[in-house]
């Protein structure tokens, strides 16, 4: 095989690999970024969450509730035992 | 020495070169034909999806959310039979699945999601369950749970979907100032018929809103997102398109979840004392108009505002979708302060000019009588609103005469239309020209305005006006919304707004120390009762107390309206009136926005009014 022939195989597996190498870095970049985008989404849909837990906590409803119950608690404490 | 074959280098380069094509075919096979990777992969690994955008949050004054979306899911069959776990067809004929395996596999589903493991075995084995919802208002952790224990089984046939639920964290408390919002997928018919004679229907989405839920429908709206994707069995495979959701926008009211949540526990502590017909309140800050709290009972569950037969909520309270505060009244005696503060500006009294009031007037054939509780003397304008005088009130009225009466509520607006985002207040009747023109105007319309009877105006509206005595003569235009704040509009002189003011500065200390109606908050306040009253049926009273404070520096003012109260006429021999009646609703109310603004120190921590004294809840605005 001539120089010149050895030499368009090296450039064509050259190219191959290149054009393969290339071709995969970009699925994998994609990849990655669509793995990123399932764990934000998956982290909003908690955060959604918590941010509900957090309101319903912190609702005036909520509050005043916790507040009779502590009134409760404190007049329970006040009787003498039986 | 043998010579090359000329086509060797081809032979080298053929099986490298097809192999090169093959996968660059495979690239555009994977990139291009879709449809026919999808027919390939039995259209199973080839997805688009939906991607919710959350409903913007509706939020008060300091950030507190009065509404928002939140991540939910639902359970449901899914739509492919033929693909399903327990269909027959899927099975390998050297593979067939026992009844035990089938049976512990659905236990362990069924034990997960809280499911019937019986009823989810045979609906499971039902191919004409699909798309069919079986759990609601699934949290996150729970979702995660029942996918989890779902992938060990392939096809199983249940999908855990997302949804988002609208989260009303006042409850009732709130439902008449926001409204509600909900949608669902409904069967309509489109109007057609097919060919066999019936209707034709379709699915349709239906998204049912109220107040402002409905107002702001736009910039609540969230846009949509759409993602597709190419799905192959191993590994992360990139979406093909990914389109964002964009959350819907905020909208921030001028309410005070805080204050808001104490009105409504004040309206149901008066409907259990009075069994009224319904009662209203709205709290207003007296510089800007900004609306911190309205209310009116019955109210419903935004969440659940459906009734049942008895007319009552799924939690036993009574349902209405009708905001009190929409429709006009009769303003009663709180309109005499809008009457003397006119004569004081025409001229046409002097502050310290004593009328007669011998108990009654006579105009033309008829006779006006005062309250009984109203004692007999000559009385200043003043004393007239301390007393709610209705012979002085008509005398000032006279004075003032029908031309420049009428002038005089057109110039103030009296039955200007409010413009309340969200909802569309009635402005009341105004006077006919034949009600002021004719014989009837000084006979009857004028003395019965004086006493704000005989014509309508919006509740909203007049508390707006009586803002103006603790505002230097300036009204201000309530408002719900912020941002949509306009300027105060005057509507008497700063002199004239400060002798009103003294009267009901005077008249709640009567009614604190003397009378005592009311209970002491301990800040000076400044109020006005009224009573409209229909003297042939002692049902139909509408009782008002109007209230603001502190006298020399007023902050918020509060209109309390109680309907038709059920009065117990022995101990309530007179009827029902404003100061007894609707008079504590207003000052409780008031206490609760005076704490909250600070005016007030807070209360015991262990009484119930202390809730107030937490102030507003803290909540970062933009932590979404």
């Amino acid at each position: 095989m001539s120089g010149r022939a050895a030499g368009l195989v090296l450039l064509v597996l050259c190219e191959l690999i290149a054009g393969l190498g290339l071709r995969n870095e970009a699925l994998a970049a994609r990849s990655r970024a669509e793995a990123y985008n399932r764990d934000y989404v998956e982290y909003r849909r908690y955060a959604g969450h918590y941010r509900h837990l957090r309101y319903s906590l912190e609702s005036p409803q909520a509050v005043r509730e916790r507040l009779l119950l502590e009134i409760l608690r404190q007049e329970n404490e006040s009787q003498p035992e039986l | 020495m043998s010579r090359l074959s000329p086509l060797r280098p081809f032979y080298l380069l053929a099986p490298l070169g097809l192999l090169y094509l093959a996968i660059a075919g495979r690239f555009v096979q994977l990139h291009a034909y879709k449809v026919e990777l999808s027919e390939t992969y039995s259209g199973n690994l080839e997805g688009e999806s939906v991607l919710l955008a959350d409903r913007g949050r509706i939020l008060d004054r300091n950030g507190y959310p009065l509404a928002y979306d939140r991540p939910s899911y639902t359970l449901e069959y899914g739509y492919r039979w033929e693909h399903r776990r327990y269909n027959p067809a899927n099975w390998s004929e050297g593979e067939p699945m026992s009844e035990e395996q089938i049976l512990a596999e659905v236990a362990e589903v069924a034990a997960v999601t809280g499911i019937d493991a019986e009823k989810l075995e045979s609906d499971l084995r039902d191919p004409s369950l699909l798309l069919t919802a079986i759990l609601f208002d699934i949290d996150p952790f729970h979702a995660d749970r029942i996918r989890g224990m779902m992938a060990q089984y392939p096809n199983f046939g249940l999908v855990v979907r997302e949804a988002r639920t609208r989260e009303y964290p006042l409850g009732r408390a709130a439902s008449h100032a926001i409204g509600l919002y909900d949608e669902y997928l409904e069967e309509r018919e489109t109007g057609e018929l097919d060919e066999s004679g019936e209707a034709v229907t379709e699915i349709a989405l239906a998204r049912p809103a109220m107040a402002i839920e409905s107002a702001f429908m736009e910039q609540l709206t969230g846009v949509k997102g759409r993602k597709e994707s190419v799905r192959i069995r191993h590994g992360i495979n990139p979406a093909k398109i990914l389109v964002e959701p964009v959350d819907g926008e905020d909208v921030l009211l001028t309410i005070d979840a805080t204050l808001q949540e104490l009105v409504r526990i004040e309206l149901v502590r008066v409907m259990r004392e009075q069994n009224p017909e319904a009662a209203a309140a709205i709290v207003l800050d007296v510089r800007t108009g900004e609306i911190l709290a309205m209310h009116s009972l019955p109210d419903f569950d935004p969440s659940s505002p459906s009734k049942d037969d008895d007319g009552l909520g799924a939690d036993g309270e009574a349902v209405s979708l009708h905001f009190k505060f929409k429709d006009p009244f009769e303003p009663g005696s709180t309109f005499k302060t809008i009457i003397v503060a006119t004569a004081l500006d025409l001229g046409v009294i002097r502050p310290d000019e004593h009328f007669p009031d011998g108990g009654s007037i006579r105009i033309g054939p008829r006779f006006l009588e005062n309250a009984s509780s109203v004692p007999k003397g000559s009385k200043t304008a003043m004393e007239c609103l301390l007393h709610s005088s209705n012979v002085v009130a008509t005398r000032i009225a006279q004075r003032i005469g029908v031309p420049r009466l009428r002038a005089a509520m057109e110039r103030i607006g009296v039955w200007n239309e409010l413009q309340l985002t969200g909802h569309r207040l009635s402005p009341g009747a105004s006077i006919s020209e034949e009600e002021w023109g004719t014989h009837q105007g000084p006979v009857y319309t004028l003395p019965s305005v004086s006493f704000g009877q005989g014509f309508y105006i919006n509740p909203i509206r007049l508390a707006g006006l009586l803002t103006a005595f603790a505002n230097d003569g300036n009204a201000v235009v309530p408002y719900l919304v912020q941002g949509e704040g306009s300027e105060p509009e005057p509507i008497c002189t700063p002199a004239s707004a400060a002798y009103v003011r003294d009267a009901m500065h005077q008249m709640m200390e009567r009614q604190v120390h003397h009378n005592k109606f009311l209970p002491d908050i301990g800040v000076e306040a400044a109020a006005k009762s009224g009573t409209a009253r229909n003297e042939s049926n002692h049902r139909e009273n509408t009782v008002l107390f109007s209230t603001f404070a502190p006298v020399e520096d007023p902050e918020v003012l509060v209109l309390a309206v109680v309907y038709n109260p059920d009065v117990d006429l022995i101990k309530s021999r007179k009827g029902p009136s404003g100061t007894r009646h609707a008079g504590p609703l207003a000052t409780r109310i008031l206490e609760h926005a005076l704490r909250i603004r600070g005016v007030l120190p807070p209360a015991d921590p262990r009484s119930l009014e202390s809730v107030s004294a937490l102030g507003t809840l803290k909540t970062v605005r933009d932590d979404r």
